[in-house]
């Protein structure tokens, strides 16, 4: 049993900065708890772009009483009944990974609203169950071994894969999603949403074969995931991005395992793809910055291990990667993860030539940034009819916003560390940040309130 | 002028202990933005309530499943809790909420977040 805590933040850089709270923030509920323990400092979920943040915060409180929820959380836990191990499936044959069915995970989030208030996060309606189900024998066996890097992102996934495909693999672990596609009577035009569903996956299959080749070029971080998501119109029409409604949208994903020598190419032509190219340039780019921002591996002491950051892609054109302003306009991600599985703690970090300046892409941009871009100089590349805006962000404002995602992730876990006895221990915490154009990081927030996501695991769950 | 500083003391004293064992519950409800505190016993006993209903209630489901000869394994379960905020707090607001909290039963030695 590994007993080496992990601490992941993904940084989904860009993550709605301002999507506006259709609330009023100060409600009768608020109203009284203003002068409530914990507030949150503004700037670790106000950018600079939606104004001066003014509430300093009160780390001491918010320490206190983020321990106060950790504990409850994992006493409650710690109360159930042991595993029942006489629980077992009934006959079949199983896979060798498989276990009793028991309770492996707890996840629970906190969240954040618009005056700083830090406690568990409740909703509103009821939420289904949702499961996962494994081909049993169709999975080959080179896919079997541990992921590399954290887990991927969540969500039903409709084409994972972890080293390229031939045309006829695609079509086959393809059809029952398409079949999916079609039994939703959304597409009218079989023959060609067929078609451009397998263009789209061997698109896909060269960009993830370009992701692994990165393997061994000496960066300490490197591409771990990749998901990019195609929305294919009622007439078999595809392109890159989010259904607003109507279309059908098909999630692919690529996540690196460990495998032996080099990777072939999918097809001779893939090394040759725009995509994929552009896809690699970006990753080339990006991945020297989470590099420099973790160097002194500051969770170390806390007892848990940086393992990756995952950025949410935008694009414009054909494939023109950038970091998405905001969740509405994500496409895909990318992830980056320690390429030496998290051995040694992180010294400085080799100096490197900055590359090209990194695209932040706003595809809905608020007047008010418009505005700030304005006033404070930072660069708009560009402006199509679409209403897209392009922000250009020089790698040391990439590497500050990391940086002060980092530092805040740093207090939650300087937090996490006291002892807690029992069964069940805080093994993830996790939240999502904003890039401002000004390359401040923040906490995102959706419709006001910021989230922190906290996952227990069961330590003798394995 | 002393003793105005003593009672000062205690006032501050009882208000940090107090802080220390209260944090809000934070959420939406019918679109605002609402928060309220609760005791961290409270807490406790609202979340010890919950789990234990759905360990209790989820786990002899699970493992009766019959393994088929489909060729398809259930791996993962994430039981998402959807019920009033009545155990053990009564109601916290007119409407009903939940904690918004996840358990995943896994039969894999391997679990994921679904």
């Amino acid at each position: 049993m590994n007993h080496k805590i992990a601490f992941l933040s993904f940084c989904t850089l860009a993550l709605c900065t301002a999507c506006g709270n259709d609330s009023d923030p100060r409600s009768s509920d608020e109203t009284a708890l203003l002068s409530a323990p914990g507030p949150v400092p503004e700037s670790w979920y106000r950018l600079p772009e939606d104004g001066p943040a003014r509430n300093p915060g009160s780390l001491d409180t918010l320490g206190r009483s983020f321990e106060q929820i950790l504990d409850s959380q994992a006493e409650a836990l710690n109360a159930l009944p042991p595993s029942p191990a006489p629980f077992l499936e009934a006959g079949g044959k199983h896979p060798p990974d498989w276990v009793p069915w028991r309770l492996a995970l707890f996840s629970a989030d906190l969240g954040i609203t618009s005056n700083g208030l830090l406690g568990p996060l409740v909703f509103d309606g009821g939420r289904a169950v949702q499961a996962v189900w494994e081909r049993k024998d169709t999975v080959p066996s080179a896919e079997k071994a541990e992921p590399i890097g954290f887990r991927a992102g969540k969500g039903k996934s409709d084409l994972m894969i972890s080293q390229p495909l031939s045309k006829e693999q695609l079509a086959r672990r393809l059809e029952p999603s398409i079949r999916a596609a079609l039994a939703t009577k959304k597409i009218r035009n079989e023959s060609l949403f067929r078609k451009n569903v397998l263009s789209s996956a061997e698109k896909f299959n060269n960009m993830a074969w370009q992701l692994s080749t990165m393997k061994k070029t000496g960066m300490r971080f490197e591409p771990s995931g990749f998901r990019l998501e195609f929305v294919f119109g009622a007439e078999g029409e595809v392109s890159p991005g989010i259904a607003v409604g109507g279309e059908v949208s098909l999630r692919f994903d690529w996540a690196r395992r460990e495998s032996s020598g080099s990777v072939p190419p999918p097809s001779p032509g893939a090394a040759l793809d725009p995509a994929a190219q552009k896809l690699a340039a970006f990753a080339r780019g990006v991945a020297p910055d989470i590099d420099a921002a973790i160097a002194g591996d500051p969770f170390l002491k806390y007892g848990f291990k940086f393992d990756g950051v995952r950025i949410a892609l935008g694009a414009i054109g054909e494939f023109e990667f950038g970091i998405a302003k905001a969740s509405t306009q994500v496409i895909g991600s990318i992830e980056f993860s320690r390429s030496d599985a998290g051995g040694a703690p992180l010294s400085a970090a080799p100096a490197t030539e900055p590359g090209e300046d990194v695209l932040l892409i706003d595809t809905s941009p608020a007047p008010e940034h418009l505005r700030y871009a304005g006033r404070t100089g930072a660069l708009v590349a560009g402006s199509g009819n679409s209403g897209t805006v392009v922000y250009k962000l020089k790698h040391e404002k990439i590497q500050r916003g990391l940086k002060k995602a980092l530092s805040m992730g740093s207090f939650f876990a300087s937090h996490a560390t006291a002892p807690r006895k029992g069964r069940w221990w805080l093994s993830e915490l996790s939240a999502e940040y904003s890039l401002s154009l000004t390359g401040e990081a923040g906490l995102a927030t959706l419709g006001g309130l910021a989230e922190i996501e906290l996952t227990f695991a069961h330590l003798e769950g394995k | 002028m002393k003793r105005i500083g003593t009672l000062a003391l205690i006032y501050f004293s009882l208000n940090a202990t107090a802080s220390a064992e209260t944090f809000p519950l934070v959420g939406k409800s019918t679109g605002q933005e609402r928060a309220r505190m609760v005791g961290k016993d409270a807490y406790f006993n609202l979340l010890h309530s919950l789990s234990g209903t759905v360990h209790d209630s989820t786990l002899p489901t699970l493992a009766s499943q019959q393994a088929t000869a489909s060729g398809w394994l259930l791996r993962d379960v994430a039981v998402g809790i959807g019920f009033a905020l009545e155990v053990g707090l009564g109601p916290i607001w007119s409407t009903t909420i939940a904690p918004r909290v996840r358990f995943v039963f896994s039969n894999s030695t391997s679990p994921t977040l679904p």
